[in-house]
Parts: structure tokens; sequence; C-alpha cells
């Protein structure tokens, strides 16, 4: 890892052998092997087809070639969404409590009934959709993005109160920023009827502020606790004043769209990272964005995503200080990509794909039909990672952290049954057959199923079934 | 075989990462207060997956109101055991024995504070035996095998792993970074052992700690998996046919081989009966009857009945009140089964009346009375032995209260 180079080393590397080694050998080493177009795809979208890592290979420069990944995110999609999405909201229906006529309770107890197993329709409706938009998705870096952000601006779909309705409009919030503006996207959350009720936010005002947005705002979305020296970036001080500032942040419970009741909001004066004023919600957005741990945090989340589990602070910072200056997410990951540390031998290998990048890109190489989509998202959950529902306001855990025993069978019984999938949708009838060889499995499934570079070789002849299996089930594939 | 002393794999990463070396702290040496897993004692979990009804299982039938609530549901007759407060359901037959030799408990009205009816909500809070908002991603079973938690981290037992689902697929409990867990669906295949098919993809990753990791869990995961797929059947009771009896059986083998598993999950589905209700529900309650009653045969056969405890959850009860489908719907509180030679039989909890509920305030499920928190950490305190801080650690006590053993065992 990264971590591991002494510091001078690392200093001399950039400064002198670096410029020699680009001086001389440049034109080759930045072209794009087939190899690189694997990882780079890999890395930065799903498990790639041999025809993308063809078609990417042809790019005259690695840098060309990223520049076509990160020009082609779009907030276009390619599988339409369900219908309800883009009707208004199904309100609650209203409390039976006060009613006493029976037949009256009766109607309202059915209508409860009816809205819940509705709303349940929706869920497995709104977790289908998304599969089936990365399975079809001109973009996996598009993808790759909304799985990111919506880690890092967490809502759980399985709060009371939330609504798969509310949820795809956040994702279209997350979605149309992807690649773009941060602290658009930071404006747009702020005032997000999922965001406002999974943190509490509706239920705070002025006589009774509740700290929950106001910490997790900075916590998690902005700032980070404490900086790279451990230094605390705000106090519970600030945690307060804070909340004070975002009481009138309020959420229309008829329309599911966000209302602002000025009513609610603390109008007196606060003090937030040492300025002082008759700050709201977009003075706080103003203030923390100002902050330079903001860029610092992105980056690092992004870096941890793309480059390696562990970011290096000094690059990190560089690649912050422009970023703060205007927010664009799209110019930091083409610094990440272009970086040597993306590049590196010591990095490949040492991000683990998440249970969605795993099934998706598994379904993709196996060119599994849209309409296994519901199907696939079961298996995301089943994972441990259901889809817009993550277990707390911290998101999935990732990496190392999120691999065990438990996990990884996850991933075998996940592989099996993609196996399964694959030879009773994908294949053609005849293919489904007893022991094939090692050079016919590479026929029919290696191409998109391995990388260019690895090798197949097992040592007996098994079943097409059995073979995909055991490539899902090789650690490495679950490694990028 | 697996070496259980072996540094944690947490560990090994960060050394291969090139972590210090003062990390080579054993895993044994924690602060579990010296504690170590009985001999062959296990805890079966079973998923009674769906939400059984348990007004119909464990049935007030001296209320009036439960005939009123339930015009076509209530059972009226055939009960398979009956006392002044409760009559059991007719499938239950087979386990009368079980409870006439206090093999058998009756856990009321289980639950925990602001009950919630959703399938997933309900289950993560099951298996997670965390009730806030902020469900942690570990199952409870792992997480009292956790690195980071001070106050918790038990070792690892004494067999090849620590939590085994015998019933094919995913067992939530056991979810997370820090226990042995293995599956039976778990394929190997002695011709083709892992990272055979591509070496190539090996090359790719290898030389990295994060490949090291899953290389070392993968393996971890094939030797258990070939423990357990190579036990022989030494079991000699005939177990149902049905896909819970296959899972029973394979449990009771396990079990009966002595492996020192403390922690084995299993999961009957499709209790969640929202219509056509009495078919229904006798069929899952007879098969887990039979099942149950087969289980406990072997146990004895085996010498070991008093060694192993079994205890039902069900995400949540179902409504007092029948719904238009002949079925009922998400309801809260609900009656659990612990069954096992070391328990004191009878009925533990309580149940509140059917007229304490009040369907003009939207009130038609029965709230909890016993935490089921108590009855985890009774099994831990109680049964395994486990220092009363493992409990407060694992369910968090200076938030949720503590939860004092019951008088359950012994």
């Amino acid at each position: 890892m990264t971590a591991r180079r002494p510091r001078l080393f690392r200093a001399l590397a950039g400064a002198t052998f670096l410029a020699l080694f680009q001086l001389c050998f440049a034109p080759q080493a930045l072209a794009i092997s087939e190899d690189d177009a694997f990882f780079l795809l890999m890395r930065t979208g799903f498990h790639p087809t041999q025809a993308r890592v063809k078609a990417l290979a042809a790019s005259p420069s690695r840098a060309a070639a990223i520049s076509v990944l990160v020009n082609g995110v779009t907030p276009a999609l390619a599988v339409a969404p369900p219908a309800w999405t883009s009707q208004p909201i199904t309100p609650p229906p209203p409390y039976c409590g006060k009613l006493t006529d029976p037949a009256a309770i009766a109607a309202c107890v059915a209508a409860d009934s009816a809205y819940w197993s509705l709303i349940s329709n929706q869920k497995g409706d709104l977790r289908a959709w998304y599969v089936a938009q990365m399975m079809a998705s001109p973009s996996p870096l598009t993808e790759r993005l909304t799985l990111f952000w919506h880690n890092h601006f967490t809502t759980q779909l399985s709060k009371s109160g939330e609504q798969p309705w509310l949820v795809f409009n956040q994702h279209r919030i997350i979605r149309r920023n992807a690649a773009g503006s941060f602290s658009t996207m930071l404006a747009q959350i702020m005032t997000d009827p999922a965001m406002l009720i999974f943190l509490d936010q509706q239920l705070s005002t002025a006589k009774a502020p509740t700290a929950n947005f106001a910490r997790e705002l900075m916590e998690l979305f902005t700032l980070g606790q404490s900086n790279a020296q451990g230094v605390p970036n705000y106090t519970e001080t600030t945690v307060t004043e804070v909340a004070r500032a975002l009481t009138g942040l309020n959420v229309d419970s008829a329309t599911g769209l966000f209302l602002y009741k000025a009513a609610d909001h603390d109008t007196g004066v606060k003090t937030i990272l040492g300025q002082t004023g008759n700050f709201d919600y977009t003075d706080v957005a103003r203030i923390l964005l100002a902050n330079p741990n903001c860029p610092i945090l992105i980056v690092s989340e992004l870096w941890k995503e793309f480059v390696s589990p562990t970011p290096d602070t000094a690059q990190v910072a560089t690649i912050a200080s422009s970023f703060g200056a205007n927010y664009q997410i799209a110019p930091v990951l083409t610094a990440l990509f272009n970086s040597d540390a993306f590049w590196s031998p010591a990095n490949r290998g040492t991000l683990v794909k998440s249970p969605a990048e795993f099934i998706v890109g598994a379904a993709r190489a196996l060119s599994l039909p849209n309409s296994e989509a519901s199907g696939l998202a079961s298996m995301i959950s089943y994972a441990g990672t259901p889809l817009f529902d993550p277990p707390n306001v911290r998101g999935f855990l990732t990496g190392v952290d999120s691999m065990s025993t438990y996990t990884l069978a996850a991933r075998q019984l996940n592989g099996s049954h993609l196996a399964n999938l694959w030879v009773t949708e994908v294949l053609p009838a005849g293919d489904d057959k007893a022991n094939i060889s090692p050079s016919e499995f590479a026929a029919i499934a290696a191409p998109n199923l391995l990388a260019p570079a690895m090798l197949l070789q097992p040592t007996a002849n098994i079943t097409p079934r059995t073979a995909a299996a055991r490539v899902l089930a090789d650690p490495a594939y679950s490694l990028k | 075989m697996l070496n259980h002393q072996r540094l944690n794999r947490r560990d090994l990463l960060k050394l291969a990462g090139g972590g210090a070396a003062c990390l080579m702290t054993p895993s044994l040496a924690r602060a579990s207060g010296g504690f170590s897993w009985p001999q062959n004692k296990t805890f079966v979990l079973f998923k009674m997956d769906g939400g059984n009804d348990g007004l119909n299982t464990i049935i007030p039938y001296t209320e009036q109101l439960y005939y009123t609530n339930r015009p076509t549901l209530a059972i009226k007759s055939g009960y398979a055991f009956q006392d002044n407060r409760f009559a059991f359901h007719p499938s239950l037959a087979p386990l009368v024995p079980a409870w006439s030799a206090k093999d058998m408990m009756v856990a009321l009205g289980v639950g925990y504070p602001n009950m919630v009816d959703s399938h997933f909500k309900g289950s993560d809070i099951w298996n997670t035996a965390i009730t806030s908002e902020d469900t942690p991603q570990t199952g409870w079973v792992d997480r009292l095998f956790s690195k980071a938690d001070p106050d918790l981290g038990l070792p690892y037992s004494a067999g090849p792993f620590d939590a085994a689902a015998v019933t094919g697929g995913f067992a939530e409990p056991f979810l997370g970074p820090d226990l042995r867990f293995v599956t039976s669906t778990v394929q190997t295949d002695p011709s083709l052992p892992s990272n055979a098919l591509n070496p190539g993809m090996q090359s790719y990753a290898s030389a990295n700690p994060v490949y090291d990791w899953m290389y070392q869990t993968q393996n971890e995961l094939d030797v258990a998996a070939s423990v357990l797929h190579s036990l022989p059947v030494i079991t000699r009771t005939t177990f149902p046919t049905t896909a819970l009896g296959i899972s029973m059986a394979h449990a009771a083998n396990l079990i009966a081989h002595k492996l020192n598993v403390p922690f084995i999950f299993l999961n009957q589905s499709t209790y969640d009966t929202h219509s056509d209700q009495l078919t229904r529900q006798a069929a899952l309650l007879a098969d887990f009857a039979n099942c149950v009653a087969a289980f406990r045969a072997e146990m004895i056969v085996q010498g070991l009945w008093k060694n192993v405890v079994l205890m039902t959850y069900s995400e949540f009860g179902r409504n007092a009140y029948e719904n238009s489908a002949k079925g009922t719907d998400h309801g809260l509180a609900n009656a659990e089964f612990i069954f096992g030679g070391a328990v004191k039989g009878g009925y533990v909890g309580g149940q509140f009346p059917l007229s304490s509920l009040n369907p003009k305030t939207g009130q038609t499920a029965l709230p909890y009375q016993l935490d089921f928190r108590q009855l985890y950490a009774t099994i831990l305190q109680g049964w395994f032995g486990a220092p009363g801080t493992v409990s407060s650690a694992l369910f968090d006590s200076a938030v949720y209260g503590s939860f004092a053993p019951l008088p359950i065992f012994g």
C-alpha cells in the first residue's frame, strides 16, 4: 500500500525519478493495454465485458480513456423508473384512533393495510429498477458514483415515515449531481425530504432544536469529526449552533415536498466555526463548504472508493485545494484516475467490490436479462447490503471490514445463484452439458468473466455452471 | 483443522500491511473474564420466519374475546394440551411429552419496547438485538466475538467454527466480521480446490494484504465446510422427510459429533399467514412439532439433551383480530418456545388479556411484556456461563437497562 513507502522515497520518486522515467518512456508507459483498460473499467465501473475492454484499449492513452469515462457520466436513465415516481406521493392514511363507528374503523384499518402493502411493493419496484438501471447503464461510472453518494448521504428506506417515493427523489438529486457540483448536491440534500425525515430534522423547532441532522451534516457529510492530525473539526457547541440555524427545514406531509417553516426558525444570532450572524441553513452550507476540511473529507472518501484503502494525505490535500475552490467533482475523478497511485501495481486488487458491484458486475458479464433484476436486488439484500437501506447513518461497511466467513459465504451462494441463472436464462440449451474443457469454458464465458491476464486452468473438466460459480467464488473476483 | 488460537485475521491483515509487531496479542487474552465456551453446549436459534401467529399457537382459550375477534380463525377444540390459562394448537401434540417432562417452556408476550410490525425492521431488531433506528450491520451472535469492543471479544469456541447455518442460505444473527461461520450451502469439491480454476486471477490480485485476508477467510470457510460435509451420520432417530426435517437431522448430527459448536441457526419460512391461515399454520406447526420431537428424541439418545437449548423467534406476532381474507396481519408481541433438557419447564413472561386491546385507538395487537434480550441474556449467563458484563455490553445496558437473567435453567 502507498502508506508503506517512506516519505523521503516518495518525494524523491516524485521529483526526480518519475520525471526521468516519463522523459524516456512516456509514450509507451501512458499507452493503454487491454489489461489497463480492464483494470480501469473494473475500478471505475462494474466487471467489464471484453467488448468494452477492447473498445477502451483503442484509446491513444490512459488520459484519453479516462476522459471518455468521466465525460460519459450522465443523469439520463437507460431504464424507465416505476410509473409511481412521476405521480404525486401517496400520503399515509389518517390515524384511525379517533373513530368510533365500527364500520369506519374497519374501513380505516383496511386503508392502512392497503397503504403498507403499496409501500412494500414500491420498495421492491425501486430496488429492482435500480438494479436494472445498473445492468443496462452505458456509463457504469455513473452507477458507481450513485452507489458511492448513497453511502455518503445515507438514508434508510426502512425508517418509518420514509417512503420509496421520497427516496427516489433523493436518488434523482444524487444522480443529477453525481459528477457535477458537490455544493449543489449538498444544497439539494439539505432540503431533501427523505434526508430531513431520516435525521429527524422535521421535528426540530426554535423552541426545541434537534441535533441529529446538524451533527451528521458535519461529521459524515462535510467535515469529518477530526482532521488528519486528530484535531476535532468542530465542538458540541458548534453542533448546537448549527442545529439552531437549521430550524425551519421541514417536509409537507401531504405532498412529500420540501417546506420551509419560517415560524419554526430560530432567528437569534449564532456562532458557527468562528462566524457570527443570524444564520439559516443556506449560511450553514456556505460556512461548511468554505471550511478546508470539507474538500479533504470528500476527496479522501473518493480516494478510498476508487484508488486505495489508505489515502495519501499529501496528494489528497493537493487535489482538495482545487476541489475546494469550485466543488466540481469530475476534475477530482480525472485527477484520481490519472494519479500514479491509481495505476500502481501495489494498489491493484486492494479494493473490495460491494455486493451490489459483485452482483451487477456478474450479471453484466454473464449477459443476464434485465427481467432478473428483482431477484438480483434480493441477492444484494441477502448479502447484508439492501439497496437504499444502510444499517445506520454511517452507511454500509466497505473494504475488508465488510468481509468475513459469513459475507464470503454469501458471495459464494450468490455466485452459485448467478451461475444457475446464466445456465438457465442465457446459455443455449445445448451448452448446458456436463463437463466442458477449459477451452470450451473460455469460449463460452471467459471473454466476459475473466480478466485478459487470467489463465484458466481447471484441474478437471467441469460443467459450465460449476465453472462460472467457481470463478465468482474465487476471492480474487471480489477484488478490484 | 483450523488453529483457533491463531492471530485473528484482522491482526494478520494489519501485520501484513506493515503494522507494528505489538499487535501480536493472542486473541484469547481478551477482556472476557477468562470465559471459554463450555464443552459441547449448543444454542439452536430457530426462526419462524414471516411472523408466527402466537395467539393461535398458545391459545387464550378462556377469553371470550378470542372467539369474538377471530370469528373464523379461533380454534375451538382438539387442543394438544390445555390448562387453566392456555390451550396448545392441535398440531403441537408431538410436543406434549416434552411439555410434560418439563423440557419445554413457553415464553409469553415476548418483544421489546416500541415494537415494529415490518418484516425487515422486525427481523433486523431480533437479529441484531438492537432496538434503535440505528441497527448495526452485525448480528448479535457475531458481536459476542467483536474484537472492536473491549467488553465483548469472547474467544473462539474449541470447535472448527463458532456458528453454523444448517438450513442453507443466510443466518442474520451470525452476520458480521468476527465469528467463524459456516453454512451448509458452501460447496466443496475436492477435485477442484478453491482458486484452482484461475491461477491467473490469483496472480492478478496476490501479494497484497487485502487478498491475503480474503484468501485466508476463504480457506477458513472451505475447511469449515469440508468438516460440515464430511460428518458421517451417527444419529439414530428417523426425522421427518420434510425440508425442515432434513435440516434438523443435520443439526442433530452436528451436535452428536461433539465438535464444540456453540451456535446453530435453523429457519422455517412462510409463517406470514395473511390469508387462509387455519390450513397453512396447522401444516407449519405440525412440521415444526414433529421435527422438534425427533430432535429431542435424538439428543436424549445421544445423552446431549441437557447440553442443548433451542429457542424460537419470529420478527413479530400477529394481529389479535382476523382480517377479511381469513388470515391475520402483522402484530407485535408473540409467544416463543424454549426447549432443552436443562430448562425448568412451564411458562415465563406474561400476556395481557385481550380486553386490554382497543381497536378504536389502533391497539389491535398485544404489546410486549418480556424483552427478548432478557431471554438471550439468560441463555448467555445462565446457560453458557458468560459474565454479566457480556450481556450488558451486548445489549447496551447503559441505554436499554440491564437484562437480569430469568429463572429458566436448573
